[in-house]
């Protein structure tokens, strides 16, 4: 089973990452931040998180700020309400997907089918 | 690798084939000013990498991943910023560059391709080197017996006094336990991974520490079985 750590703001979006995560992705949740200052460094210094799903805009510092100063390796799915910031996703070797909220089983399955 | 280009303008594929300059084993073997010529010969050959403009007269980059059997990774090129979106939909896209492309740019993009090509060719190893078989099983469901191919069978999951056995298309609920069918499986396609599971480990697509992934299903696989299942595969 994978370790996921889940970075989201927003409660009912996280709820709802939490319920496909574990239902359909069968992963197992290792964390969940609502900040990513706190995400990065529990994900800097666990080696045992595979996929990170993450909100771009969060309240400390943006989704990609975040990947910019990661050190670790995790897959990551991006999961956002925003459209226009995936052309920026692409420079991100690890990021493998990109979901628009409201996050949708089949789409999510795909996304972590990749990871 | 070898690639082609796609682009309905000459001076667009000049670029791309002077930005493939700067990378060693990179082998344009064909270049294509319209994307059906492009599928017409991709239907004859196979190639690791296509470069690919979006806006085309006709039919577009994305009618054309649509259209693609071949397994190739994709790298689009265009001057259109907007529909990077719309390219995460399409699990063969490596990358979106946008022009003007620096060949800094081009060359991060080539090393995840090439790291995306050493990904599947393993997994296709895996697929290939299984020999398959061609027995059948007879299952009881409604009073019927239904005939199952060995082959067909992804994998069987323990559920009490009932065990799910699913295939491609079906998921068959069975009064049986998981001891009894498996000594009626072949155990050089099949292997237990868990208390709960046995799965065909011909349809592996990918193993991680503790879970396989065959076709959309993640199947657990326990401590004391991932020694066997590693094993098996060492054979292969």
């Amino acid at each position: 089973m994978k370790n996921c750590v889940i970075v989201e703001d927003e409660q009912t979006a996280l709820e709802v990452a939490k319920h496909l995560a574990v239902k359909y992705g069968a992963l197992n949740i290792l964390a969940t931040f609502d900040k990513a200052e706190e995400a990065l460094e529990f994900v800097n210094r666990n080696e045992k998180v595979d996929i990170v799903l993450l909100d771009i805009h969060l309240p400390d510092m943006s989704g990609f700020s975040f990947l910019e100063n990661l050190t670790s390796t995790p897959k990551v799915v991006l999961v956002t309400a925003d459209k226009n910031l995936a052309l920026t996703a692409y420079h991100f070797d690890l990021v493998v997907d990109y979901l628009v909220k409201p996050l949708q089983k089949d789409r999510f399955m795909e996304a972590i089918n990749q990871c | 690798m070898n690639c082609i280009i796609v682009d309905d303008q000459d001076s667009a594929r000049l670029v791309v084939r002077q930005l493939c300059d700067g990378i060693n084993d990179l082998d344009i073997i064909e270049e294509f000013s319209s994307a059906i010529e492009a599928i017409k010969f991709l239907n004859q050959q196979t190639v690791d990498v296509i470069f690919l403009d979006i806006h085309m007269p006709g039919f577009s980059g994305f009618d054309f991943v649509q259209t693609l059997k071949t397994p190739a990774q994709i790298v689009l090129i265009t001057a259109d910023k907007d529909l990077a979106i719309e390219a995460y939909e399409y699990e063969s896209i490596s990358d979106y560059l946008v022009k003007p492309i620096t060949q800094e740019r081009f060359n991060k993009s080539m090393n995840k391709v090439k790291n995306n090509l050493h990904r599947t060719s393993v997994m296709q190893k895996v697929v290939q080197s299984n020999d398959h078989i061609g027995n059948d099983l007879y299952i009881n469901i409604d009073r019927r017996l239904t005939k199952l191919k060995f082959d067909d069978i992804l994998f069987i999951k323990a559920k009490g006094d009932y065990i799910d056995v699913k295939t491609h298309k079906e998921m068959y609920v069975v009064h049986s336990t998981l001891k009894k069918i498996k000594d009626k499986l072949p155990d050089n396609i099949f292997l237990q991974t868990h208390r709960s599971y046995i799965i065909n480990f011909t349809k592996i697509i990918d193993i991680e520490d503790n879970s396989v992934l065959i076709e959309k299903n993640v199947i657990p696989i326990s401590r004391s079985n991932r020694p066997e299942l590693i094993r098996r595969l060492n054979l292969l």
